[in-house]
């Protein structure tokens, strides 16, 4: 254990205590990036090349900016509203966070330590990940794609602008016209309905 | 003598380095390598500054900086002086710590991206196998930071500036990745020196063999340069800092030394840009005629580097600012399929190598080209077919 | 590639959905449901024409992640059938649905391609990648109606729980693939024959431990079942149903693999552990169900104590269980699409899916009248219909293994006690269509050909299932035979 990864583990751990406990969101989102970083650096510590930079680009550059938008985007007045920091709530998530750090101790506990394998981890190139991405994995990688199609979908149709009732006579036939229209309307309406 | 001209600064680290033990040297080859990245580029940044000023003048009609010292040459020391010694003004509402961390952090990325640029033939401070991977992922981190310098200011001038700066930064990434990847593709590698060792070499002994010379590297250079013009903050695409909408943007609330560093990291992050477009499209060192081959390959690539930069003083004083609306179509639904189309082009042109005839290679690109510029006409039409109508001015003219 | 050809002609439906409602006028729009239910059709008959050819034995494919077995093509059917009957249902539905009508088809279609591909996934970046896009799909399905706050709250419940399911899942399998160094459930299987001291390896275990527990949400068994009342109550009446039967059947499918092929070995040990969470899921579904008075609500009650009931085939470990919980599905399968196909009609002009909106509905409709109370009788276990045969069938699997462990006969008890509970609440239902005494709405319900169809076929094969499960049960035999081969891997069709 070095002094790099001490220093990398503790400003990881301390930030994410931060992000936890620190009461303005922004603060929280900001320390969240550290964590982030923090934990970039330790993969780019254990020669994880591409999965260090990768967690950089796509979680500092991407998620934390997503965050602070939607901290931005959605701040409400009452903000500042005074947390209860001990409820039922805060009583079982640390219960859980117990349970799975005590079962994880004892799971490495009752591991039998294996004989140090001498084989040293080969150098993963980021040419050789594409390789195994487009040959072993490739039906994955085809189904995330379909994955990111369905998510863009689904993301278009939440934050889509509602077709104006008023001028949208089609919409109106769909949804049964529960306005009240002269006559004819109605007709159509109950005929589309059908 | 040519060889050890080109090498100089690779034997000069290497004499210095050797007085020290041999645990530290590694170490301290690191240390000496940014010193005068850091070095080098702090000059640079006070030459562009006057250099800029200069250029705008004259495309203005006018004598730009010529009061201190000859031609006004040392007008940027003047500058720094005059930064250094301002009162350091923090607004009484402001988030204090995010305020001074904001300069802090948007330096330090830009610094490390600048570590990642071959500058010559074994001139690269840090060579890693993904390393322009490495570059995008610290050149995202500078949004936060300008989100930081926003937010904290607690300034609504400073808050638009930052929400503009952020949605312009992410929308021109895009592209600016994109464009990046048929280089990738065609060179099958991630390392920045390697990509360079690609370009070399000269088709029929005379023509250099730099990526802008092919249809996907001409397109993938403009596409680069747009994008990169956008994520920069310079003109035209300067929303974040109108003057003449939002005071500064989210520089508003800065002054004193913090402002001095987010100008100094602007340029950096120009020149960083700037360099990563050699490397990628003008063949990085190399040489652009065989009997060139004797200039310094650090001469080649600083000259390229000016070049560069002289094409963004030049647009920056002949273009109009975009309106905010033009600048998010611009990028969503020009830029970002035209990066798209190209990556398709690349592979096109890859999958062509096969044929040998005399004139294939004449013809190859021909047809590139136009697969290419088919989309990029009825892109274009269809980016003029939303125009508002012009609009009457009722209290302007 | 011939292995998945059923999987890339849904999602060329699914995008050839997206293009067609281009040219679509929008008071058209909804009858894309009808096209897209159609052609699965035709995909789901062509299913019995272009897959035989494999029927003899296991294909594999692209590296042993995909597999091609008998269980694989009946859940490929069974998934099918479910999106058709849901599609058809969506169309009633699409007059709640402002604007997107052709999206939502779409989103139901990829989550079949997801649900589909877990049916076949032989390989632990398989299972992850299948269940993300079933989950991904349904955050927006269930948020589809986003004027209504309940919708909403369903989609962001369901969107949390879901990613820290999926959190334990990936947790799981890296430390599975840390301590096996493999993520195929064949080389997983070999290197517990290979090594059987793995079996007692405490990061091993605390992997597959961890595996269950995402499965587990995904199925919506005891611990981790909160989210599906709220859920359930909340989302568009069709996201509602697909998420009953498709969600929780990609769920119990990898289950099985999960715990048959991959870790044999581990499950033999862990027959304790399945006891206890069968016994509490249908003890707590069945309990909480009694106060509902909204009728989603209850079915998502329901659905957390079948759950349970699927569990009691997992917990007996024997051939006959694993056979009980496909039949037990494809019971399943059909009760609830005509339950909420009813729910769905029956709401259609009223905001409120409260018990008292059936209020005299067999004068208003008797059809639906007659397939709301074949639904729960069935749901309740009363012969001589499907959900009885389902539970007699998992019953006796685990009678049978009373000799090994008397506690099989505790859970033998809990059952039939959870199932007295149950005919409470679902007679409560049917009292609320029969013998309400303020009836004021006695307006006759229009009910397309369509949804009577479906309505219909639902009937049948509750019928079916009931009466006559001679083939069926043959049916689902047969398909649970493949988790008994040993995994050779040796025919590899595509590489």
């Amino acid at each position: 254990m070095d002094l790099a990864f001490i220093i990398i583990a503790v400003l990881t751990l301390a930030s994410a205590v931060a992000a936890m406990s620190l009461r303005n969101l922004v603060h929280c989102a900001l320390c969240m990036v550290m964590t982030f970083a923090g934990i970039a650096l330790t993969f780019l510590q254990l020669n994880a090349e591409f999965v260090g930079l990768a967690q950089l680009l796509v979680y500092v550059g991407a998620v934390a900016i997503l965050i602070v938008f939607a901290i931005l985007l959605t701040r409400s007045e009452d903000a500042k509203k005074e947390v209860r920091f001990v409820s039922s709530s805060t009583v079982v998530g640390f219960g859980v966070v117990a349970l799975v750090a005590v079962s994880l101790l004892a799971a490495i506990q009752h591991t039998q330590i294996l004989p140090p394998q001498s084989v040293v981890a080969p150098h993963v190139s980021v040419k050789r990940i594409g390789e195994q991405l487009m040959t072993n994995y490739v039906l994955p990688l085809e189904v995330i794609g379909l994955l990111l199609t369905a998510a863009m979908i689904g993301a278009v149709v939440i934050a889509m602008r509602e077709p104006d009732p008023a001028d949208s006579v089609d919409v109106q036939q769909r949804n049964g016209s529960p306005l009240k229209l002269d006559p004819d309307s109605k007709k159509t309406a109950v005929v589309a309905n059908e | 003598m040519t060889g050890q001209l080109d090498q100089l600064f690779v034997s000069l680290k290497q004499w210095l380095v050797s007085f020290l033990p041999q645990a530290a040297q590694p170490m301290a080859g690191i240390l000496l390598s940014i010193s005068a990245i850091i070095g080098a580029f702090a000059t640079m940044f006070a030459i562009t500054t006057i250099m800029e000023r200069k250029i705008l003048g004259r495309i203005q009609n006018r004598l730009g900086p010529n009061r201190v010292g000859p031609f006004g040459l040392l007008q940027p020391a003047a500058d720094g002086i005059k930064m250094l010694t301002k009162e350091d003004i923090v607004p009484f509402a402001a988030d204090k710590l995010v305020h001074f961390l904001a300069p802090v952090v948007l330096i330090i990325p830009v610094a490390l991206a600048l570590a990642m640029i071959p500058y010559g033939r074994n001139m690269t401070a840090v060579d890693l196998d993904a390393g322009i991977l490495f570059f995008f992922a610290v050149g995202s981190a500078t949004e936060l930071s300008v989100f930081m310098a926003g937010w904290s200011s607690q300034n609504k001038y400073s808050l638009v500036g930052a929400m503009r700066a952020i949605a312009q930064m992410i929308s021109y990434e895009m592209p600016l990745v994109l464009s990046t990847v048929s280089v990738l593709m065609m060179a099958g590698t991630l390392s920045l020196p390697l990509i360079v060792q690609a370009q070399s070499g000269y088709i029929y002994e005379i023509l250099p063999r730099w990526n802008v010379f092919t249809p996907w590297g001409l397109a993938g250079f403009v596409l680069f340069m747009i994008a990169a013009t956008a994520e920069s903050n310079r003109a035209p695409f300067d929303l974040p800092e109108a003057e003449s909408e939002i005071i500064a943007g989210y520089l508003t609330e800065y002054s004193g030394f913090k402002y001095a560093l987010f100008f100094m990291a602007e340029y950096w992050g120009l020149f960083a840009v700037s360099g990563l477009a050699v490397t990628l499209f003008l063949g990085g060192w190399n040489a652009p005629f065989p009997f060139l081959q004797w200039v310094p390959s650090w001469a080649w690539f600083f000259a390229k580097l000016g070049t560069i930069i002289f094409g963004f003083i030049w647009v920056r004083g002949t273009l109009p600012r975009l309106r905010l609306d033009q600048l998010m179509n611009f990028a969503w639904k020009f830029l970002l399929p035209m990066s798209l189309i190209n990556i398709v082009v690349t592979a096109m042109w890859h999958f062509s190598r096969v044929f040998q005839f005399v004139g294939a290679r004449e013809m190859r690109w021909v047809l590139c080209a136009l697969v290419l510029a088919i989309p990029y006409f009825f892109l274009g039409r269809a980016l003029g077919e939303g125009r508002p109508a012009k609009r009457n001015y009722k209290f302007a003219e | 590639m011939n292995l998945m050809i059923l999987e890339l002609a849904v999602v060329v439906l699914g995008l050839g959905i997206l293009l067609g409602d281009l040219w679509t006028a929008a008071h058209q729009k909804h009858l894309l449901g009808y096209a897209a239910a159609a052609l699965l059709g035709v995909i789901l008959l062509a299913s019995f024409f272009g897959l035989e050819q494999v029927g003899s034995g296991p294909a594999y494919a692209f590296n042993n992640m995909l597999v091609l077995d008998g269980l694989a093509v009946f859940f490929k059917r069974f998934f099918l059938i479910a999106a058709i009957l849901v599609l058809l249902m969506s169309v009633e539905f699409s007059n709640r649905i402002q604007s997107g009508i052709s999206e939502f088809y779409c989103l139901i279609l990829f989550a079949l391609t997801g649900m589909m591909f877990a049916a076949s996934a032989n390989d632990f970046i398989m299972v992850f990648v299948a269940l993300e896009l079933i989950s991904v799909t349904f955050y927006v399905l269930n948020s589809f109606q986003r004027n209504r706050l309940a919708s909403l709250e369903a989609g962001i419940k369901y969107l949390i729980l879901s990613a820290l399911s999926a959190a334990f899942l990936v947790f799981g399998i890296a430390l599975v693939f840390g301590t096996t160094t493999f993520t195929n459930f064949a080389d997983i299987q070999r290197a517990l024959v290979a090594n059987p001291a793995l079996a007692g390896n405490g990061l091993f275990l605390l992997g597959v431990l961890m595996i269950i527990v995402g499965l587990g949400f995904k199925i919506a068994a005891f611990p981790f079942q909160i989210w599906a009342p709220d859920v359930y109550q909340g989302s568009p009446t069709p996201s509602t149903a697909f998420l009953a039967v498709g969600s929780k059947a990609a769920g119990i499918v990898l289950l099985l693999r999960v715990l048959f092929v991959a870790v044999p070995a581990v499950t033999q040990h862990w027959s304790k552990l399945l006891i206890i969470i069968s016994a509490i899921t249908i003890l707590y579904g069945n309990l909480c169900a009694i106060p509902q008075r909204n009728l989603k609500r209850l079915l998502g009650y329901s659905s957390i104590s079948n759950a349970g009931y699927l569990l009691l085939g997992f917990a007996a470990l024997s051939q006959a269980g694993k056979a009980a919980i496909l039949y037990y599905l494809a019971g399943y399968l059909f009760t609830v699409v005509a339950a909420f196909t009813v729910i769905c009609l029956v709401t259609r002009d009223r905001d409120s899916d409260d018990i008292t909106v059936l209020a005299g509905l067999h004068r208003r409709s008797p059809l639906l009248a007659m397939a709301l109370t074949m639904a729960m009788v069935s749901l309740a276990g009363i012969p001589p219909l499907a959900g009885f045969f389902g539970k007699f069938l998992l019953l006796k699997a685990v009678v049978e293994q009373g000799a090994t462990n008397s506690a099989y006969y505790w859970l033998v008890g809990i059952t039939v006690f959870g199932v007295v509970i149950s005919l409470y609440y679902y007679f409560g239902v049917i009292r609320a269509i029969y013998w309400s005494k303020d009836v004021t709405d006695f307006s006759p319900i229009t009910v397309s050909w369509p949804a009577k169809l479906s309505l219909v076929v639902c009937m049948a094969a509750i019928l079916y299932l009931g009466l006559l499960p001679g083939k069926p049960l043959k049916l689902s035999e047969d398909s649970a035979l493949a988790l008994t081969t040993p995994v050779s891997g040796s025919k590899q069709l595509f590489h």
